[in-house]
This record gives C-alpha cells, structure tokens and sequence, in this order.
C-alpha cells in the first residue's frame, strides 16, 4: 500500500511535470529502444524479427577469433594514425594562421576549415578515381612522367584509408584549436617572458600546458571520427579486403546472403563499448580542467617572423588546400561529365549521368526524400532537440541531468551502428514502418538529437533568464514571454542549428546503410550504390548534385544571417554557439 | 501606493533554507533596503515578493491584495502583480529598441497606441532619456541602460518597485550618481520600494529602512541611523560601517552607565546603557567603536576632558592622507585602534596622541559565542 500523503506527492508531481514527462518517455524511448535490440541482438541466435533464443555464442565464436581482434587492431591503427597525422597538421594551421605573420592569412582562414565540410563520399570516390593502382589519374600521371609501368599509389589499402580520413579531420583539429589558441589571454605567455622564460621555453611550459586540454580532446575527437567512418572504408577498404568495423558490420548484413546478422551485432556491440570508452576518457581530461585560458581579450602578441619559410608554407598549405579539396571535388564535378570514369577525352564528354539521373523515378524518390529528411526531418529534430535543451536548461525538472544525457546517447553511436540497431528495433514494430522513409526519419531524429539539443542548450544558455523574468513581472504571462522574448532571440540560433542538422542528414551515408529500401532511398545511399555497382560517372553525378544543394544552403544561411545582422542587433552571439557546437562532442 | 507585508515567509532550495522566517513590513511610499552579504537570501526575498519564486510557507501582501500564501496554496503568478522590477543585469531585450523595450508593459496590457506613445515618452523623460527612441537596445552603455530598465519597471505605474543590485555594474562615479537620482525619483513617484544591495554605504544614503539579513534570516531591522548607531548584534556592527571590537569585561555597572575593562589597552572605558542586555559585573562584553567617533589631537591636553569621555594616550602606528580625510592605526598597549578624523586633524607616524572615545558612542554587545567555548 501506498501511504496517502506519498500518493498525494506523486500526483502532485504527476500533474506539475506531465510534459516534462512526455518529453522525457518520448526521448528515452527514441535513443533507448533502439539500444535495447542493439544489445539483444548481439545475444540472439536468428535474424531481427525472427523467433529464436538469447546466446552467448556470438560473443564466445567472435572472440576467441583471430579475425575479430585482427580487425580490432586495424580498425585502432588507422584511427590512431589519422590521429596523429591529423592533430599534426591541423596544430600547424592553427599556429600558423594565430601565431606567424604568415601572408594571405585572411585566405587560409577561409580555406583550411573546407576540408571538414566536403562530405565523405565525395571525397573518398574523389580519391579512389585519383589513386586507383592502374587508372588513377595520379598514378598514371606520374608512370608517364618516370617512364614506369605502374603508379606508386594504391589508395585501396589502410594507408589509402588513413590518407582519405586524415584530410577532414586535419581541418577538424584546426577548427577545434583555433579558437583557444587566439584567445588565449597572451598574459600568461608573457608573464613567463618577464619571469625570465625565453619564447621557447615559455611556448613549451606555458603554452602548451594550457592547450593540453582542448589538444587531447581534439585528438580523441579525431580518433572517434576514424573509429565510426563509413563510406570512407566501404569504398577504399572493402575493394582491398582491409576491415574496419564499420565496413564489416556492412558487409555482413548487406553484402552477404542470408545476412550475417551475429557476428555484425557484435562487432556493433564492440564498436559501442570502444567509442565509449573513448567518450569516459574524453570526460577525464575535460573534467579536472577548463579552458579558463579563454578571456577574449584582443590583444595580439608580436607574432613570430617567418622569413625565408614564408614561400615553402604557403606552398605545404596549396598542398593541402590541393588534395584536400580541389582535386577530388574537381575531379568529381568533371566525371559526372564523362561517360566513363577515369577515361577522359572530349568523346566520352556527356550530359547523359544528368539525363538518366533525371528519367529515373527512384533517384526522383531519393531527391524528395533527402530534401524531405534535411528540411522536414531537421525541423522536426530541431524541436525536439530544443524542448529537451529548455528542459534541460530552464527548468528544474527532477530527471533532467538524466534526460540530458540519454539525449546526448546516440553520439557515442556511430551511424552504422545506430543505423543496424534501429533495423532491429523496428523490424518488429506493430506498425509497418520498416523499409518506408518513416524508420528512416526516426532514425535521423535520434541520430541528429544530439546535435540538436547540444545546439539548443549553448544558445538558451545565452539567454539569461533574467530576459524571460523581466517580461513576466513586466506582465505577460508564460506563454506570451515565450514567444515575445525567448523564441524571439532563439530563432536565429535554432535557423543555424537546423541548417546544421540538415546539412548532417543530407551527406551522411551510413544511417541510410542498413535501412533503405526500395521507396526508401536517399542521395547519398543511392550514390554509394551506383559506385558499388561499378556506375562511377553515375555516383559522381549525385555526388555532384548533393553538393549543389548543400552549397545553395550554404548561400541561402549566409543571406538569411545578413538580414538578420541587418535588422536591429540581433545578438550574433547565439548563431556563434550553435555554429561552435557542431565539431564539438561535448557531453554535460 | 501601497504597503508591502512579509509573514513568516520561507523559501527551501533543495535541503538549503534560503529565506528561513522572514517577516517585515513596507510602508506605503518608503524604500527599505534588504541588506546583507551574498547568499543572505535578500534576492530571494525579493523574488518571492515578485512571483519570481514560489515560498514553501508564509504570506505575502501587497497592498490589500494577499500574492501568495503557501498554506493556502495561493499563488500568484508575477504577471498578475502589478509590480515593477530592475534585475541586477537590467535584462534590457536586446532584439527591440528603447522605445519598444518601455513600452512592452503596456503593450501586454492593451494601451491603445497613443497612450503607449505618450506614456513611454514620459517615463524615459523622467530618466533623462528622451532622444533615445529608436536606439537599439544593444547600443546602450551601462548606465543607459540601467535608466531603460528603470523606465521600463515605472511606465505602467506599478504599485511597487522592486531594484536589484541596479547599481552594482556600474562604475564609482557613476553609481554615486545614480544612487541620488534614483532616491529623487522614488521621492518624486513616491512608489514603494524594495531595494537589495550588498553595500551597506548605498543601503545608508538610499533608505527609510533597512532590513539586514544573514543566512536567510534577519538580523535587525531599522532606521539607517540606527542601525549604524545602534546595531544590536556583532554581525550588524560588522557590516554597516567599519568598527573596532574590543573585548572587555564589567568592572562597574549601574541602570544607565558601565565601566569596562579593555584588557588589551590596559585601560577603562565608559559607555551609555541603551539596549536591554543585561549586566553584571565581570561579565564578558564586546565594545564596538566606530573609527570616525574616536577623536585624535597631539598629546598635551587639546582635548577637552568632558565627563562621560574616556581617555586614552596611544602612539601614531600608521597615518594616511586621503584627500577629504585622514585615516590613523593608533596603538593603546596591545589594542590597535582605528580612527578617522578630518583632514585638519595632522598628527605622524610615531607621533604620542590623545585619544577620547564619548560613552554615547560606545556600543556594548554580548560577547562572541567563540569566546565562551569551554576549555
């Protein structure tokens, strides 16, 4: 028996929270559900959906074989290596565009984030048309110039993989560590300098000390990043027979006939607890310290003189700048033009990638549903995300803490992960969602929640809510403070977070993995198809397409901010949080 | 206006008792002051008065109106009190202009446009801001927009006035300034108005009354004056004003004079009995001087040696000139003593002096708790 007053409490709490609650269940049940079969399915002897048993044999088969932990090894060893190469490079960009006087500085800083938008796709079919062993264009290129038979690159290799990966995340390091090291308070530097510390030693014991935080945190960062890619080792790595998680979990479901679904869920399993880990040591470092180097103040230390090394840098970033960007997405942009990829001469120039794309009534379905997903699917996110950041945030909402973090979940999934859990959990559902564009839309609203509400929470944050309090007592209600103060200075902060979001769902490849179907498919899905089938002038045409499309938005939030600067003083504040938060994968 | 009634008030966050029992009462047309360090619950308070929080016990009345009472579950939210309010941050929209961040009140109120036209108008004259219009609210400097936020918590003549810190963000200058305008603006509206404040100097020129708190409980209420004169516990003492404490024992007492014994200055002192402790001899006391009471002069006698005056020689430990006053660290035996004297009053480091302390200026508190403990 319940004692009276202790059903009078929970009512009371019932009644006070009932939409807190709402949101809290719908939340949970999103991230967890999914969770749940992913987890069950590891320990179940048949496929989703079908009769059978729990078991401990996938588990006991996968690892006591050499396999598992051969792909465990590989799947590390690439990760740590674009680590490395990229935490190098990207340290260089930063400290050359905050630290030398370095010429065109203004250029590099619009140049060297690109890297990290170009999306993955693109990139890696870029590189796998330059660095292909026989006909890549490279290879080929520099065979005629040494009079070899053969090119010396074979990007279908680890290596190959490591060089695709490390690009964008060399632009991530970059874009992560920019900020600290300008605004680091240049007080601290120079308080060593008159201690009697010398530039470099006040650089060594100084400086780096307290950028150790945000440099370990880049680099974890960047060894999720190298852990969860898909594409990149789908199309460079299966080809070759090198596995990483990712590409395995893929072949085994969708590549292999009957699916191979144990062995793919404990790999997925694996993956979950090896990105977790990662995510616990991640909070070790950035929990002891904070980055309270970080004061803003503008003023600039003398900035260190490059001299005879001004033409050798500048000509490493054209590198990069070069592999990076221009060539791949150039060389993309010019086989959609080509009949055949790899083969260009002015015979084989061609519209007829656009024209078949055009007839085809399924690439017409993965238009709409793309342009659906980004626009309709981020809105929907974006709301989501936003009640559960106010909660979050503004409320003293009792499971809050916890709802936040269940929130946050799906980031330690990587997509193809995220993408077969959610194949489990909804194959059985009552309602026959599976295989629609619906399973689709659930699954790109978990997996863009985190973003979203990560988003939302910087830019309520900015709010203060002193802001909200004072139209109240100035007297409006709730309701009419909501809309007239905070809605009022979160919407350019939710426009740039929903751009964000849809900009997410339009280029990523490996949610859709495991969950289209006919009815169901999407650009990017449709592209990796077409290059699987051997149609690379086809992929490269959607490729081609999606970029159009993501640079119009691109253009369309670019205009969208300048009215906003235009009309009064919108705080620009707020489009700067949501905008910062989206390399970030930062928990509570 | 109206009055303002605190009963039994209290507010829990979690296991911290953040107002604990606080009752006071605001007469209609006076400001009162609620003052204390940070954490003392005065913001609380104030925020319980303004709907802000919701008290876990006690009764709130502004005017005739009962706003919350938690016993009877009353509660009403903030918009329906007709309370004006300036938050520390002054909380000025940043997305609308001057004009649209006064005229907000109203807006919600349905004044037809004309009167909302006229009113703002007004009331941004009444803070000296008339141009001022159409300037984005982000375009303000600090104390402009401490005059929007005053504006603003005026224009739609509320029946209380509630100001939070206004004054904090501001520079010295500034805020000296501010202090008197917004006493003659409170003087010329004659609103009711609570004032929170961590700064016991603003909480002096500005007030009626002050209700000082600790903890989350009051500690004395009362005039400016007699709280800096007739503080009744060590804590007031402390914090409105500077004081010396000496700790002294009862060597004679009768129903309206003392004698103490200072045993650090090795010395008697003399003071009125104006409060209600009782005492007796030997009984261990605490001696409260304000510095600007001790009076200072060469030694040789240039101090009038009146009845009911101590007096003590000490010698010059430390002398500092600061433009309008002088400030002096005397030694009298092992007591160290602090006064401040005008600027005429020039005495040097090293130099023997005079030192007479009224037994009117004398405050005798209860000993501290600490000094009771058991060996």
């Amino acid at each position: 028996m319940i004692s009276a007053p202790r059903r009078d409490r929970a009512v009371a709490f019932l009644r006070r929270y009932t939409w807190h609650l709402a949101l809290f269940a719908l939340v949970a049940i999103l991230v967890l559900y999914p969770i749940h079969w992913l987890v069950r399915g590891a320990f179940w002897t048949t496929r989703p959906g079908a009769p059978g048993d729990l078991t401990l044999d996938n588990f006991t088969t996968a690892l006591a074989d050499a396999e598992t932990w051969r792909l465990f090894a590989t799947s590390v060893g690439i990760a740590g290596a674009v680590t490395a190469l990229a935490l190098v490079t990207g340290i260089f960009l930063a400290w050359l565009v905050t630290r030398t006087d370095v010429p065109y500085r203004g250029v590099i800083e619009v140049l060297a984030p690109l890297p990290f938008f170009v999306p993955g796709l693109l990139l890696t079919m870029g590189w796998a048309i330059l660095g292909n062993p026989t006909s890549g264009l490279l290879n080929v290129a520099l065979a005629s110039l040494s009079g070899a038979a053969k090119g010396p690159f074979n990007v279908y290799s680890a290596q190959g993989i490591i060089f695709v990966l490390a690009l964008p995340s060399a632009a991530f390091v970059y874009l992560f560590l920019v900020g600290p090291m300008r605004n680091m308070d240049t007080g601290l530097e120079e308080s060593a300098r008159t201690s009697g510390a010398g530039p470099a030693r006040a650089f060594l014991t100084v400086t780096t000390p307290l950028l150790l935080p945000a440099i370990s945190t880049a680099g974890i960062l960047t060894f999720i990043f190298g852990l969860e890619s898909f594409e990149t080792p789908a199309i460079l790595g299966t080809p070759g027979k090198v596995f990483v998680f990712t590409n395995q979990i893929y072949q085994y479901i969708r590549w292999t006939t009957p699916p191979n679904y144990g062995p793919a869920m404990v790999l997925a399993v694996l993956l979950t607890v090896t990105m977790l880990t990662l995510v616990a040591v991640q909070w070790g470092v950035l929990g002891s310290r904070s980055f309270t180097t970080v004061t803003g103040r503008g003023y600039r230390a003398q900035p260190i003189a490059l001299r005879g090394w001004t033409m050798p840098v500048l000509a490493l970033f054209a590198l990069y700048a070069g592999v990076a960007v221009v060539l791949p997405v150039g060389l993309i942009i010019a086989t959609s033009f080509f009949s055949v990829y790899g083969f260009y001469s002015p015979e084989t120039l061609t519209l007829q990638n656009y024209m078949k794309m055009v007839q085809d009534r399924q690439f017409l379905t993965a238009l709409t549903n793309t342009l659906g997903l980004a626009i309709g699917g981020g809105f929907l996110t974006m709301l989501l995300g936003s009640a559960a950041a106010y909660v979050v945030v503004r409320t003293r909402f009792p499971l809050r803490r916890l709802m936040d973090w269940i929130a946050w979940l799906p980031w330690a999934l990587p997509g193809v992960v995220l993408s077969t859990a959610m194949l489990w959990a909804y194959i059985r559902l009552p309602i026959p969602i599976y295989g629609t564009i619906w399973v689709l839309l659930l699954a790109y609203v978990t997996f863009g929640l985190p973003l979203a509400s990560r988003t939302m929470s910087g830019v309520f944050a900015q709010v203060s809510p002193d802001l909200e309090e004072s139209a109240r007592v100035s007297g409006a209600s709730w309701g009419r403070s909501f809309v007239d103060v905070l809605l009022a200075l979160v919407r350019p902060g939710f426009v740039a977070g929903w751009f964000l979001v849809g900009f997410v769902f339009m280029r990523t490849v490996s949610v859709p993995a495991m969950l289209y179907g006919p009815g169901s498919e999407v650009l990017a899905m449709f592209s990796l198809r077409a290059w699987e089938n051997s149609q690379g002038s086809v992929a490269a045409a959607i490729a081609t397409l999606m970029l159009a499309l993501m640079v119009t938005f691109i253009v369309l939030d670019q205009i969208l901010r300048r009215l906003a600067h235009r009309r009064t003083a919108r705080p620009t504040v707020a489009l700067q949080a949501a905008t910062a938060a989206a390399p970030a994968r930062f928990p509570a | 206006m109206e009055s303002i009634v605190l009963a039994d008030v209290s507010k829990r966050f979690d296991s911290v008792t953040a107002v604990d029992n606080v009752s006071f009462t605001v007469a209609p047309g006076e400001l009162l002051t609620l003052l204390g360090p940070s954490g003392c619950g005065k913001t609380t308070t104030m925020r319980l008065i303004a709907g802000l929080e919701r008290g876990d016990d006690g009764q709130i009345r502004v005017g005739d109106l009962i706003v919350s009472d938690a016993r009877r579950g009353l509660f009403l939210p903030p918009e329906k009190r007709h309370i004006g309010m300036v938050f520390q941050s002054y909380a000025i929209w940043p997305h609308m202009t001057v004009f649209q961040n006064v005229a907000y009140p109203l807006k919600v109120r349905g004044v037809g446009r004309a009167e909302i036209e006229s009113r703002v108008l007004e009331a941004l004259a009444l803070v000296e801001l008339s141009g001022y219009e159409s300037r984005p609210a982000t375009k303000l400097s600090g104390g402009q927009q401490q005059r929007v936020a005053l504006a603003r918590a005026i224009v739609f003549r509320p029946a209380v006035l509630l100001l939070d810190e206004p004054l904090s963000n501001l520079d010295a200058k500034l805020r000296s300034h501010m202090r008197l305008e917004l006493r003659r603006l409170q003087q010329q509206t004659g609103i009711t108005t609570v004032y929170v404040t961590h700064d016991q100097t603003e909480s002096m020129s500005l007030s009626d009354h002050i209700v000082v708190m600790r903890a989350g409980r009051i500690e004395q209420i009362g005039e400016p004056r007699a709280l800096y004169e007739r503080p009744r516990t060590e804590f007031v003492a402390d914090f409105v004003g500077s004081a010396n404490r000496m700790t002294a024992t009862v060597v004679a007492a009768d129903p309206t004079g003392v004698r103490l014994a200072v045993a650090e200055a090795g010395a008697e002192l003399e003071a009125l009995r104006w409060n209600d402790l009782p005492l007796a001899v030997s009984d261990p006391v605490l001696a409260v001087v304000r510095p600007e009471r001790v009076r200072v002069a060469p030694a040789g006698g240039a101090l009038a040696a009146d009845s009911g005056m101590t007096h003590w020689r000490g010698k010059v430990d430390l002398a500092v000139y600061s433009g309008d006053r002088r400030e002096y660290r005397i030694r009298i035996g092992e007591l160290v003593l602090h006064a401040v004297t005008m600027s005429e009053v020039e005495v040097a480091r090293g130099d023997l002096v005079d030192v007479a302390i009224a037994a009117h200026d004398v405050i005798v508190l209860p000993a501290p708790a600490v000094a009771q403990v058991p060996a």
